[in-house]
């Protein structure tokens, strides 16, 4: 008896659970079927149904109009270069405040940068975009990648701090006996122990900056500079009354996402979850 | 000192950072940012037009490239062209406000005086008006266009149903009532940006009101909360409970309002003269191409003032930086650029593709022979027929009083605000801009 | 020993580059923020001190008083109604053994969505005439809903798709904390013949409280950041009645080109965010022994 009690709990839980997976992924499968629909009217007449003919030239017209690709580059670079410089930055940091032997002057620099996980970004708005009009660089890419590679440093540092504080002391004693330099020490120990901290810290990083889109929409406003999210936002403005093209446009911008989360699940599902946490 | 200490920090940090980036690689010969707000299928023609003025200037001023930088109209105004007027740094070439947009650059001094380029090129006296772009007696800026608001309606679904152009408000409202009743939407309309409902709440408050009250808010003559005006926006009000307008306009973006005309749902549009080129596409107007046609915001009886004026102007168009003034070739390029720009050629060409009205005065003969849609045509014809236009109160007003207006008419669409108390407010804001003004 | 490891130049040319980044884009804002917020600055002319005058005229302005209720209700339902529905999904998930990965993989997809697409996705999702909740509405003969153009919709509707948006990172983590615990614990019970939703309640939920707070501390730290959402669904209409701190002070500062005004606002989110945090460290974390997650 307290077997078919069990089995029924555990239908019910997969049914709720199911319903749950749906009402995530089913907005996905409405876009895709609306995007092969040839107009509004189609979508509207079967919304929820399978298309019955496939318009494939939405996609060629969204290409197009949207200029995916071009927002599509400026953000792989743009979030790939600031994700990596922040990383480089933060383990050079990290490694003087954990590894160097300044401990006081470290445990006063690393309460300094922790100050800035209190700092709410979004209030940061307003004096940054006057400063990047004072020093002139405002609508070009670097109004975006020094704010991006600044942006992420103090749970970059808290995060790696964390990891290089549990690597052993006599390692690098031993480096250093061997007359290694503290830059050797860095580059040759540390470093490349400290490197799935940094595989994490790297996709949380790329994540928040592919992402972003505060700073990006106030920041740029010439149409070839922009970057995916923004660009995106914009074609919704000015072709929103095109569904089934405006749908296409978001399977371009989701796919990719969906390929990596595909393939590096694990390392995102930890990379986002571990930030969090440690922030 | 402060500046140059940033500068000095910034570019430490972006050689050490970005030697990768592609970024502002200089080159020999110069290169000039236009900003434009010709974005969309709509607009493609305005965009035609200012690539082929900018391939003459080219071959005018050799070794110049230009750089187009389209930006939504509505976020250019409001935003970037504004944030960029704050650190001196606008483009040399930009689409610009007239009124008060113009006046605030002024002045800061961003604006570069046209008025001898017009005297040397011999158009000082060739536009039609320039006073939202004069100051102090100089031009600042030049209409590409004219416009005009007024509604536009289904004539065959008019035909269809044997009913007549309005003449007064009060057959405008028999009008809805007799459309809402067949099952059809009277006004279409997509308010989620305000300026798009306050059109045509602008021109029932000057029916209510009189044409010349917007003009009196700024300088304390006249106020939002008089009892005209309230009565006004009590009358709209009154058309938003009684369904005159689409559930849910207030969510659509602008380019759905004509569609609910297009697609036959609602029967009148209330909107700028900009907006008849896409009725004459069969792309874009589809069955409706060349079916829709044009009649002013009726009278008002025991309305203050001229009942037959129109929402209209010469108010938007291009301005230049001031700082191109240091640079000769620059000067040269925007010299070029006025002379291909503003001629009768490009302006009867804005007409015919565009149905962009002149905002110059074109030689009789040619405008005649000028192929125009019948929908241009009665535009203009109302234009004519009118005692004179009034600009839109938002080249008349504070841009804080603008924002409070534009939040209030969306709260009174929503049903969350009576007419008085939102215009109370913004009576209040008007009173606390014109004292900081001071 | 150690000199290398004792080179003060060393040390200062490993700190720089986050030292130099770190005041420019944190601590001088700050200030920045702090001196502009006492002035009328336009941008345009000369900045002039104004007193109190910005402080005063924000709180005592009702539009700024709807924004932080915004804020608020970002807060209170993610507390209210999110976190039960985190700890319920998250129960669930770790009582089922098959398909365990396939819910965690799927719940986690819109987490690394951007929200301008999510926003995008949504704002079809609300479209009055052809949006699919509309289509179902009609279809089970109800009235349509105006989700995004009801002022009395519109905040709900956000704070709908944010929730969608963020359950499910919510879930992995709360997950990862329940898949923790020592079987032994949940093992004892069951020879103790506990049930499972006496097991639930009794043991697994108070021994996740940590990581319960832990994700109403980011709740919090969200609600305050909201401004992305609210700019791509509504750009704080209609009529304001969407507009949360931040999205009040790009159109206050910004668009009303009153930039003193606006650093005052950056300077009462900072304000707000201190206090909040001052408050969940009081009422909150206090009250729970900090666990170490790593």
């Amino acid at each position: 008896m307290t077997m078919t009690v069990r089995s029924v709990q555990k239908s019910i839980s997969h049914i709720i659970l199911l319903i749950y997976v749906i009402v995530i992924l089913y907005p996905f499968l409405f876009v895709l079927f609306s995007s092969v629909k040839s107009d509004n009217q189609a979508i509207a007449s079967n919304p929820f149904g399978f298309p019955s003919s496939f318009h494939f030239e939405n996609y060629y017209e969204a290409w197009v109009n949207a200029k995916i690709s071009v927002y599509f580059l400026n953000s792989l670079y743009i979030a790939t270069l600031c994700s990596i410089a922040t990383i480089v930055f933060a383990a050079m940091a990290s490694f003087a405040i954990t590894r160097m032997r300044f401990w006081k002057l470290s445990k006063g620099m690393y309460q300094f940068i922790l100050i800035g996980m209190l700092i709410p970004s979004n209030a940061l708005l307003l004096p940054i975009f006057i400063m990047l009009m004072d020093a002139g660089i405002l609508d070009t890419h670097l109004a975006l990648i020094i704010p991006y590679t600044a942006g992420a440093i103090p749970l970059n540092v808290i995060i790696l701090s964390a990891f290089m504080r549990s690597i052993p002391s006599e390692l690098e004693e031993a480096a250093v006996m061997d007359g290694l330099s503290a830059k050797g020490v860095f580059a040759k120990i540390i470093f490349p122990l400290t490197i799935p901290a940094l595989v994490t810290v790297f996709i949380l990083n790329f994540i928040g900056n592919w992402n972003e889109f505060l700073l990006a929409n106030f920041f740029i406003s010439t149409d070839e500079l922009r970057t995916l999210p923004v660009g995106m936002v914009g074609f919704r403005d000015t072709y929103n009354t095109n569904y089934a093209q405006m749908s296409a446009g978001i399977v371009y911008s989701v796919v990719p996402v969906m390929i990596i989360y595909a393939v590096l699940q694990k390392q995102i599902i930890e990379g986002l979850t571990a930030g969090s946490i440690k922030g | 000192m402060r500046k140059s200490l940033l500068l000095i920090v910034l570019s430490v940090i972006l050689v050490a950072t970005t030697a990768i980036s592609s970024v502002g690689a200089a080159t020999k010969s110069i290169t000039i940012k236009v900003r434009h707000t010709q974005l969309g299928e709509s607009k493609q023609q305005r965009l035609n037009i200012l690539n082929d003025v900018l391939k003459k200037v080219q071959k005018e001023v050799p070794g110049v490239q230009f750089k187009l930088d389209g930006v939504d109209s509505d976020v250019n105004r409001k935003e970037k062209l504004r944030s960029e007027m704050v650190i001196n740094n606008p483009p040399p070439i930009f689409d610009l406000f007239g009124g008060s947009d113009t006046q605030l650059y002024v002045q800061a001094g961003r604006l570069l005086d046209l008025t001898p380029i017009l005297k040397e090129l011999g158009l000082q006296n060739k536009f039609i008006s320039l006073g939202e772009f004069t100051v102090n007696g100089k031009v600042y800026g030049l209409p590409i266009g004219g416009y005009q608001e007024g509604y536009f309606y289904n004539k065959e679904y008019f035909k269809a149903k044997n009913l007549k152009i309005p003449q007064t408000l009060e057959d405008l409202e028999k009008l809805a009532d007799s459309i809402k009743k067949d099952g059809k939407t009277p006004f279409a309309q997509a308010s989620k940006a305000a300026w798009v409902p306050l059109m045509a709440a602008n021109t029932l408050w000057a029916r209510y009101a009189g044409p010349d009250i917007s003009a009196g808010f700024s300088t304390g003559k006249t106020k939002w909360n008089s009892p005209e005006m309230v009565a006004a926006f009590n009358k709209y009000a009154d058309w938003v409970k009684k369904g005159y307008f689409k559930e849910g306009e207030l969510g659509l973006e602008y380019a759905e309002q004509r569609n609910q005309l297009i697609r036959g749902e609602a029967a009148m549009m209330y909107d700028g003269s900009w907006a008849s080129s896409v009725f004459a596409d069969p792309k874009q107007a589809g069955d409706l191409t060349n079916k829709i046609g044009y009649f002013p915001m009726p009278k008002v009886s025991n309305g203050k003032g001229s009942q037959t004026a129109v929402n209209g102007g010469f108010s938007n168009g291009y301005g230049f930086s001031a700082k191109v003034k240091k640079d000769k070739k620059q000067m040269a390029v925007i010299k070029s650029f006025i002379k291909n720009m503003y001629n009768d050629e490009m302006q009867i060409r804005g007409l015919e593709a565009d149905g962009v009205l002149p905002s110059m005065k074109v030689d009789a003969g040619k405008l005649a022979k000028a192929k125009v849609s019948d929908l241009v045509k009665e535009i203009i014809a109302v234009g004519n027929k009118s005692s004179g236009a009034f600009p839109a109160f938002d080249s008349l007003v504070q841009p804080d009083v603008n924002t409070a207006l534009s939040e209030g008419i969306q709260k009174l669409i929503g049903g969350k605000i009576t007419a008085k108390a939102m215009l109370d407010g913004v009576q209040k804001v008007q009173a606390e801009a014109n004292s900081a003004d001071d | 020993m150690n000199k290398a490891l004792r080179s003060p130049w060393t040390y200062a040319l490993f700190l720089l580059p986050v030292i130099v980044l770190y005041i420019l884009f944190f601590i001088y804002p700050m200030f920045a923020a702090f001196i502009k917020g006492f002035t009328n600055w336009n941008g345009v002319e000369a900045a002039r001190f104004n007193g109190l005058n910005n402080f005063e005229k924000a709180i005592t302005d009702d539009k700024f008083w709807s924004a932080v209720k915004n804020n608020a209700y970002f807060i209170l339902f993610s507390v209210v109604v999110q976190v039960p529905a985190i700890v319920f999904f998250s129960l669930l998930i770790s009582n089922v053994k098959k398909l365990k990965g396939l819910y965690k993989t799927a719940v986690f997809v819109p987490s690394v969505m951007s929200t301008a697409v999510i926003g995008i996705l949504w704002s079809f999702i609300y479209e009055p005439d052809i949006g699919l909740f509309n289509l179902i509405l009609m279809k089970l003969g109800l009235q349509p809903v105006m989700w995004l153009s009801d002022p009395n919709w519109a905040m709900f509707s956000i704070l709908i798709t944010n929730a969608w948006q963020w359950t499910g990172f919510y879930i992995v983590m709360v997950l990862a904390a329940i898949l923790s615990i020592p079987r032994e614990i949940d093992e004892a019970a069951i020879v103790d013949g506990a049930g499972s939703f006496m097991r639930a309640t009794r043991i697994t939920v108070p021994l996740i409280t940590p990581i319960i707070s832990v994700v109403i501390m980011l709740s919090i730290a969200g609600a305050m950041k909201a401004a992305d959402i609210v700019i791509i669904m509504t750009r704080g209409g209609p009529g304001g009645a969407t507009d949360v701190m931040s999205t009040y002070m790009i159109k206050y500062g910004i668009t009303n080109i009153k930039y003193g005004y606006g650093n005052a606002i950056a300077v009462l989110i900072f304000v707000f965010t201190l206090i909040l945090t001052a408050l969940y460290q009081l009422l909150i974390a206090r009250r729970i022994e900090r666990v170490e997650y790593s």
